[in-house]
């Protein structure tokens, strides 16, 4: 799938995005605290609300178009505003249920290709092809309750295969998931092709790289030896169980249980593996990186916040490159400050994110003067001297 | 007539060098690239600070050349611990590398720009009451003395944060606020005037009163 454009508007939180528009890179910029991260959230509420509830979206309105299947949806909808106390928004998003019982959908429109109205909702009636449904859950979208219609499936596949890359800065909690061989052995039945495991867009991206290596050894080794180019010290990668990988872990990260699935890296005249509380960040996010890119299925939309966190001058050239390589087939949304990645992306991907007050326009690379015409100054110079830029927010 | 400057820092001295130069050129209309330039027209790049403004300076050279119409290049920059014939030799070492441009100023506030602001006789109080500003005036007192040859006390690393201290006592002492991202009212005319009534009346700010003339010998209106 490929989002193409999008606006939202957010009345609790009163935050308003202009429609922005995106390609297959785009890599959002922009002053800290311009909104670029909100953005990436305001996304996460749409993909929230069209797999699931409305619990993340009090308040909000939205008018999102994509490409799936080779059809062009339009989804527009709005979800009423509940007062809350702000830390029970906090928590209904991080937990994602309980007071989003509250939250319902006022209208939804569904319209594929410019004319087939597909869904018509208000607070009184749900129309899906034309034909009137009997009173369907109001906290939950069409595209959740309709997800098995064959007109409506691809929106909501599109939606699940919108990937938010979160990996923490410490290697040591990413996907708790307990080591349980017989299980982990069941579920790796079910997918008996690489294409089938990347679909699993429901299982934890460490799991998942466990049973690339156990099952997929080609596309597992392929990864191997793309971490060994960027980190040519290194000379195996194993995930396990962490005692196995370490026995001793326990003894210097007692909060980390030796019974779970980790990583280990082996480096050249290094005996022992180094397991997952004891990789760099930059070492961790690197792999964790390769494994997503690796493992996402086709359209997929993968969104990263501060790309560059963590990723030292030896591996963050070579993870954009990959990065970079990957928008032929997927769909990238990425924030960064960093001056190598705002070089080395096109200008033509850039988008300057801007802040008048509460709303936030994007612009493209041909509404900046200060990049209009040649200059051999770096980009990223002639960027942050932009009034754009320098006045981003006001 | 076209002009190119590019500036040590991001913050503060692309703010008073536009102001100053809608005070001197009013004339000059500020474009945001340089390919846009045309006639009577003027660009400003921040060099980001020291050293990377060092790297910008051939390559605002090399697009200085290749567009053909620009009249003068202004390198304004900080001296910071260095005196001015040591700052200005490292800029020709690096203009002498080329390409060549003959119209090219170096200008170097010495020590920073905050330097020059402390030489507004009438923003600093005869009797100041703040204890930190009067402490900084028992140090050095830059109403009697040249801002410009201000050193620092042994609590600061450098000097150019000595100085900006001392301007922001000196802003807080008359309840003004003076930050680097909003150095407020020193790009006002009347604060401009005052700098150059000092540099004209003394033999202070001598390094300002050096900008002030090749603006005049420009045509500038102050």
């Amino acid at each position: 799938m490929t989002i193409s454009s999008f606006e939202f508007s957010d009345r609790f939180r009163d935050w308003y995005l202009n429609e922005v528009s995106f390609s297959d890179f785009n890599l959002l910029v922009g002053v800290s605290g311009v909104g670029k991260t909100q953005i990436l959230n305001a996304l996460g509420s749409i993909k929230s609300a069209a797999t699931g509830n409305a619990g993340r979206s009090n308040g909000c309105k939205w008018r999102i178009k994509l490409q799936s299947e080779g059809s062009v949806f339009v989804w527009e909808a709005e979800v009423s505003l509940v007062p809350r106390a702000p830390i029970e928004e906090i928590l209904a998003e991080d937990v994602g249920q309980d007071s989003s019982t509250k939250c319902y959908f006022l209208s939804e429109r569904i319209i594929r290709n410019n004319h087939d109205v597909l869904v018509k909702r208000t607070e009184n009636d749900f129309e899906f092809n034309n034909t009137k449904l009997p009173k369907l859950k109001n906290t939950e979208s069409a595209i959740n309750l309709l997800r098995d219609e064959d007109a409506i499936n691809p929106l909501y596949k599109a939606f699940k295969n919108v990937m938010f890359s979160d990996v923490p800065a410490s290697a040591a909690p990413y996907g708790f998931v307990p080591f349980d061989e017989k299980r982990f052995k069941s579920i790796s039945t079910k997918y008996n092709s690489i294409e089938a495991l990347r679909g699993a867009t429901d299982i934890p991206i460490l799991l998942k790289a466990y049973i690339l290596q156990e099952s997929f050894v080609e596309e597992f080794n392929q990864i191997k030896q793309d971490y060994r180019d960027i980190f040519p010290s290194v000379c195996d990668i194993r995930f396990g169980k962490l005692s196995d990988l370490d026995p001793d872990s326990e003894d210097y990260f007692p909060m980390f249980p030796s019974s779970w699935l980790s990583v280990g890296v082996k480096e050249d005249q290094v005996d022992k593996w180094i397991t997952g509380p004891r990789l760099s960040s930059g070492m961790h996010r690197t792999l964790i990186h390769l494994v997503e890119l690796a493992m996402a299925p086709q359209s997929t939309v993968i969104v990263i916040d501060e790309f560059e966190n963590s990723l030292g001058v030896n591996c963050l050239p070579d993870v954009t490159n990959r990065l970079m390589e990957r928008s032929r087939d997927l769909q990238f949304i990425v924030t960064s400050h960093h001056p190598y990645i705002i070089n080395n992306v096109p200008t033509t991907k850039w988008r300057v994110v801007t802040r008048k007050g509460r709303t936030v326009t994007v612009l493209n690379e041909n509404q900046i003067a200060a990049l209009k015409g040649d200059s051999v100054q770096d980009k990223f110079v002639r960027l942050i001297n932009a009034q754009e830029f320098e006045e981003g927010i006001q | 007539m076209n002009l190119y400057f590019l500036v040590e820092g991001r913050r503060t001295e692309k703010k008073v060098y536009r102001s100053w130069i809608s005070h001197a050129f009013p004339h000059l209309q500020e474009v945001q690239s340089v390919a846009l330039i045309q006639d009577n027209n003027y660009f400003i790049l921040s060099g980001n600070g020291y050293p990377s403004y060092t790297a910008r300076i051939p390559n605002a050279l090399n697009d200085i050349v290749n567009h053909g119409k620009i009249d003068y290049f202004f390198i304004c920059i900080d001296s910071e611990e260095f005196t001015i014939d040591e700052k200005r030799e490292e800029i020709l070492s690096i203009l002498r590398k080329g390409p060549g441009f003959s119209a090219t100023y170096v200008v170097i506030h010495m020590c920073c720009i905050e330097s020059w602001f402390l030489g507004n006789r009438k923003l600093c109080k005869s009797i100041p009451e703040g204890e930190g500003l009067r402490e900084f005036r028992q140090f050095y007192n830059v109403v009697t003395h040249d801002p410009e040859l201000m050193g620092r006390p042994d609590s600061y690393e450098t000097k150019a944060s000595f100085h900006h201290d001392y301007l922001r006592e000196e802003f807080k002492e008359r309840g003004l606020s003076y930050s680097k991202n909003n150095p407020s009212c020193v790009t006002e005319p009347y604060y401009l005037r005052e700098l150059i009534g000092r540099a004209e009346g003394t033999n202070h700010l001598q390094s300002f009163r050096y900008l002030i003339s090749q603006w005049r010998e420009l045509g500038a209106a102050i």
